[in-house]
């Protein structure tokens, strides 16, 4: 085993009583390409963040070189010689590509030694045939460049292991192929490679072994050499048993209560068509960055579409977000901290946020907004001191309840879930799949993005499958719904890749 | 329970300040042989913080957003020597009054159409009017300032009721126990604190965000208008260099009553209390007769240990 | 936690009682300082029977040199008549409305007559009334109060204070006898709107008649800086100009130090007003050409023997000239002498 440059053993890591990662590991080799797979949420971020220091871990050992390592910050790991280059580059953008190389390890005392360090960054520049001034700002750079300058201050570092995240999500095929060169030669060099990414033709191309993770758990590693785009999709999903889903009593397929037409949004949508029936739960699945969010965002008219028709209840929707919200379209963001709650106001605010019309008579009734407060917290089984909380002290699962609380109340039509139970322990997640249903009784619909496959198949009436800003299948919930037709969709755009 | 006692918290904090402050300027000048603890004296000081008082409600207002607002300054500068050259060319003082308060309209609308609809940020904007209000007020009148008015003019702050309470006390109560009442209890107050609690969250909410924000900034208008009319009639004498620093004023009494700089937290009501904390100084320093440079001194101090105590909250709330 | 929150309301507390404590003190050591004047005058002068009466100083400012020496003098009369006085002034210049506050407090404070150096020359009728309504006598420094604001608030107030036009004007005479006609003038101006700034502005074109070509005029609002911007732009529009003549020597000084950066000492010639002892030493080296000297100690002490004939039942002069004298090298020693002697006795205040 001395081969091995890097071992991972029986991480553990939980986030607020979830547990994120579970006994994973990961062992890479001297010089070669190590592809690190999993769905949205296996854990590969976490397991890499704990790597990168930016994590700490719960349990488990980092052995580098054969010298176990402690707990690092980020700073150390660096030093180590692990260097992560993220989607989001760190890199000051109103700063040479030389100061950026040598940002934080200058040559000169106090006054730099500009002309040394030009020179060095000229070395390292050329090492990955980077040709350009090493004086132009970073700022004029196109993204394969930035990525490149990246690479070169992960070698002037001394790199040891380096993890590349997806690193031809936003490159040309030609700028892909240049980056390959480069890998391999870094490979050549003796250096490890951890390769993150899901477009499934390239991973056979430049990966040599891949480890598979599935919910926090290493599920295997195999020589990419001696499986094929099935195997591997097999491994990702597994032989995870999903509750079937129920049958849906509520749902009329004759009422259409909302009709999307060739949705276009820069460039991040395309085309998009699709319709939704009233009781109807229609599930969006997808990668991250698929554009899942951005539909939903164009829809309730938080961005502005480009192009595309969208009628609700026959009338053309209003391009206007309060109008709509009004009208009984309403989006639960998957970022709660962010777009859902006002943290620092109390839990009866923010309830009553969206509803202070129904509170009112003329005006605002405390006593009214307290009483509802506290029936939803009952209703919902909100874990809370009191009423009076501030959102930020509740949990995330709590936190989405009361997400849900407020536009329960709102009696909306159609509901718009993005992510539901993301970082939401199992328990809570039944109870808001609950809600759900609860809502449909009560006649309303659902969109929901989801990339929890077993909660799509088990919730949804149809599936629509995007890929890069488009939709790629739009697939009944029946008996031929299985995760790998769903995954197959969202990873390569349709089945004929890989059958 | 325990969440209860933490928003009081702060409240106790400044209520206990101001009785501190109160007593110790009370004994202090026992002990040089002053009275500070008499009724007139208490009205004096409410009457001397009417204005600053009635500025801190519409900055109070856009800190609230999470905004801040410069100008205002300037705009009671303008509104002052606006009513004086109108008052001064025979418009009745009612007319002239309604002309000021559409100024300061005029003003906030100018700010809040550039801060929600421009997005240009609000330190800037209102920096910009406020160069512009005071170059205005300079302008109409050729920097001459305007005096000798008719008696009308001087009954809007002079009169007293009861034959001993100043009116400006009862202004300051009517406007602030209005806009306390609007935070609380309408529509527009409550998403007045969702922008500045958490805007996204807000306008994915259904509030109209930019409305709001430059109704907000039209409202910081409107009451800085309001304490040009005050300061015009307190004074009978309109002059285009008035109003300058009393948005620093208003901006101390603000953060004096612990009403959040990043916006979303606080509570109107207690920007008075920061008023009154603050002209309670000026006056109990003055009856001491302290020197004029300590007394910037003290209330300096005063400033800071009042935000001080607010960002040791917020540090400890998270 | 509960403790913990209490720890913090208690610190709060201490720094707010601590501030107000520091400011009690001040009080106090004015207070003990006046106690031991107190027992000076008794020593050295039998009569001590105002005793129990107060002045109100209520200055324009107390930043810059004029307007302290101006209150020193009051200060420095009120310790020899076994007096206690109250100094207060706005911390911004020209600010009606903290003067008004100012006033308000002095007469919750009961003083028995007040010295006023308005900021401004009819923006103080509101105070005017309040004094009168509490019958408190009140004697004008420095600043004349027009005419106007007198007969509205229909008061009796003596003034004491320098005729700035006469000053300005013999300022402009001494120009228009030393200078060749048609000199190229510029004239850098007090803040707009003040009695003070037109006076002397006016009294100088009267004196300097024809003499004088005016090239430029500015506001520089009495101040240094703004003086010393304002005659950069003054020099860079009209390089030929070859006299300045600034409504107060920060002004002048402000353009001096423009003119020394433009390297145009020979050509330009500066005279100033106020004679504050910066623009004297400037005299001396022969920087400034000339500056108009007031007697602002003079004023203070006027204005406090003249309340103490009030306060005896006696009837003050109605009106003072303080009188004023342009300052050349030939007499600035002399005048420099005056003024020690004179800020002698304001050491000893201190």
């Amino acid at each position: 085993m001395s081969e091995n440059i890097l071992e991972m053993k029986d991480i553990d890591k939980t986030f607020f009583g979830v547990h994120v990662l579970d006994k994973a590991q990961l062992e890479v080799r001297l010089g070669e390409v190590h592809v690190l797979l999993g769905e949205n949420g296996a854990g590969k971020s976490t397991l890499i963040k704990i790597l990168s220091g930016a994590y700490s871990r719960e349990a488990g050992q980092i052995i580098l070189e054969g010298r176990e390592l402690p707990q690092l910050s980020p700073k150390e790991a660096l030093e180590e010689g692990i260097s992560v280059i993220y989607q989001e580059f760190n890199l000051v953008p109103y700063m040479p590509i030389y100061e950026n190389i040598f940002l934080g390890k200058e040559y000169g005392r106090t006054i730099l030694d500009k002309k040394k360090t030009i020179d060095q960054a000229r070395k390292y520049m050329e090492r990955i045939g980077l040709n350009e001034d090493p004086k132009t700002l970073v700022s004029d750079l196109s993204v394969a460049k930035k990525q490149l300058v990246e690479i070169a201050k992960a070698i002037s570092n001394s790199v040891k292991v380096l993890v590349l995240d997806e690193p031809t999500a936003s490159i040309t095929d030609t700028e892909t192929k240049m980056l390959f060169e480069i890998i391999r030669e870094l490979k050549e060099q003796g250096i490890g490679i951890i390769y993150i990414s899901h477009r499934m033709s390239e991973l056979f191309e430049i990966g040599d072994r891949c480890t598979v993770m599935r919910d926090g758990k290493y599920v295997g590693t195999v020589q990419l050499s001696e499986t094929d785009e099935d195997k591997l999709t097999r491994m990702m999903v597994g032989k995870e048993v999903c509750f079937k889903k129920e049958e849906n009593k509520v749902i009329d397929m004759s009422e259409e209560v909302l009709k999307v037409e060739g949705l276009c949004y820069k460039e991040l949508l395309k085309d998009i068509s699709f319709n939704l029936h009233k009781g109807e739960i229609l599930g969006f699945a997808g990668l991250v960055g698929a554009g899942r969010s951005e539909m939903a965002k164009c829809v309730i008219g938080e961005y502005r579409k480009d192009k595309g028709k969208i009628t609700y209840k026959d009338r053309e929707l209003s391009s206007s977000l309060h109008k709509n919200i009004e009208a009984g379209i309403v989006y639960l963001s998957e970022d709660r901290k962010d777009e859902g709650l006002v943290l620092i106001h109390t839990v009866a605010e923010n309830i009553a946020l969206p509803n202070l019309k129904k509170l009112s008579s003329p005006f605002l009734s405390r006593k009214k907004m307290a009483q509802k407060a506290k029936q939803y917290i009952e209703e919902l089984h909100i874990k809370t001191h009191s009423h009076l909380s501030e959102a930020k002290d509740l949990s995330g699962g709590n936190q989405q309840k009361l997400v849900i609380a407020k536009w329960i109340f709102s009696e909306a039509d159609i509901y718009i879930f993005d992510e539901p139970t993301r970082g939401i322990d199992v328990g809570a997640r039944d109870e808001i799949y609950n809600l759900m249903y609860d809502l449909l009784e009560k006649g309303a619909s659902i969109i929901m993005i989801s990339s929890d496959l077993c909660e799509i198949m088990k919730m949804c009436d149809r599936v629509a499958v995007m890929k890069d800003g488009e939709i790629k299948a739009i697939l009944e919930n029946n008996e031929d719904l299985t995760q790998e037709r769903i995954l197959k969709y969202a990873l390569s755009g349709g089945e004929q890749y890989g059958n | 329970m325990e969440t209860k006692k933490k928003v009081n918290l702060s409240e106790i904090t400044l209520y206990l300040g101001v009785i501190v402050i109160f007593l110790a300027i009370t004994v202090a000048c026992k002990v040089v042989g002053k009275d500070f603890f008499t009724l007139s004296n208490i009205f004096n000081i409410i009457a001397q913080a009417s204005i600053t008082s009635i500025i801190a409600i519409g900055a109070s207002l856009v800190i609230l957003t999470g905004g801040i607002e410069l100008s205002v300054g300037s705009v009671v500068g303008f509104a002052g020597i606006l009513g004086g050259i109108l008052i001064k060319n025979g418009i009745p003082v009612a007319a002239a009054c309604a002309a000021i308060l559409l100024s300061g309209i005029v003003f906030g609308a100018f700010n809040g159409i550039l801060v929600s609809y421009g997005k240009v940020p609000a330190f800037i904007t209102t920096l910009g009017t406020m160069q512009i209000a005071r170059g205005m007020a300079l302008l109409i009148n050729a920097g001459q300032p305007v005096s000798g008015f008719p008696q009308g003019l001087s009954m809007i702050m002079g009169t007293r009721v009861f034959g001993k309470i100043p009116i400006s006390v009862f202004y300051v109560a009517i406007f602030y126990l209005v806009v306390i009442f609007m935070m609380s209890y309408t529509k527009f107050g409550r998403h007045v604190y969702s922008l500045g609690g958490n805007v996204n969250a807000a306008r994915l909410s259904g509030v109209r965000v930019k409305r709001v924000e430059m109704m907000v900034y039209i409202l910081c208008g409107a009451f800085a208008a309001i304490a040009g009319i005050m300061l015009l009639s307190r004074l009978t004498y309109a002059d285009p260099n008035a109003g300058n620093g009393y948005e620093m004023n208003a901006i101390a009494a603000t953060v004096i009553g612990g009403i959040s700089l990043s916006g979303g937290r606080g509570r109107i009501g207690n920007s008075l209390v920061g008023a009154i904390i603050l002209s309670t100084l000026t006056c109990g320093l003055q009856i001491m007769n302290v020197a004029t440079y300590y007394q910037t001194i003290i209330t300096g101090l005063v400033i800071i240990a009042a935000v001080f105590a607010d960002k040791r909250k917020e540090r400890r709330a998270e | 936690m509960k403790k913990k929150k209490w720890n913090k309301v208690a610190a709060v507390s201490m720094t707010m009682l601590m501030a107000v404590m520091l400011s009690a003190g001040c009080g106090k050591s004015k207070e003990s300082s006046e106690e031991s004047t107190d027992t000076v005058s008794d020593s050295d002068n039998s009569s001590g029977k105002y005793g129990d009466k107060t002045i109100g100083f209520v200055g324009m400012t107390l930043n810059n040199e004029y307007h302290i020496t101006l209150a020193n003098g009051a200060k420095t009369e009120a310790e020899k008549q076994g007096i206690k006085i109250e100094v207060q002034a706005g911390d911004q210049h020209a600010s009606a409305d903290q003067q008004l506050t100012i006033i308000e407090n002095m007469i919750a404070n009961k003083v028995d007559g007040i010295l006023l150096v308005p900021s401004s020359s009819d923006g103080l009728e509101a105070a005017l009334i309040k004094c009168k309504e509490a019958d408190i006598p009140v004697i004008n420094l420095d600043t004349r109060l027009t005419d106007d604001a007198l007969k509205h608030v229909d008061m009796n107030i003596p003034f004491y204070g320098t005729d700035n036009y006469t000053g300005a004007k013999m300022a402009g005479e001494y120009v228009a006898g030393n200078f060749d006609k048609g000199v190229k003038t510029a004239i850098l101006k007090g803040i707009e709107g003040q009695t003070n700034a037109a006076d002397r502005y006016n009294g100088f074109l009267e004196g300097a008649g024809d003499t004088v070509d005016v090239a430029a005029e500015q506001t520089a609002d009495w101040e240094v800086d703004k003086g010393y911007t304002a005659a950069q732009n003054i020099i860079s529009a009209n390089p030929d100009v070859e006299l300045f003549f600034c409504c107060n020597d920060n002004m002048g000084i402000g353009a001096l130090r423009a003119i020394k950066e433009a390297n145009l000492q020979d050509q330009i010639q500066i005279i100033g007003f106020d004679a504050v002892s910066e623009a004297l030493n400037l005299v001396e080296t022969g920087e400034f050409t000339a500056t108009v000297a007031q007697y602002p100690a003079e004023m203070g002490r006027l204005g406090v023997q003249n309340l103490l004939k009030i306060f005896d039942g006696e009837k003050a002069e109605e009106s003072i000239d303080t009188g004023t004298k342009v300052i050349l090298k030939d007499n600035v020693a002399e005048f420099k002498e005056y003024l020690e002697e004179y800020s002698e006795g304001t050491e000893d205040v201190k």
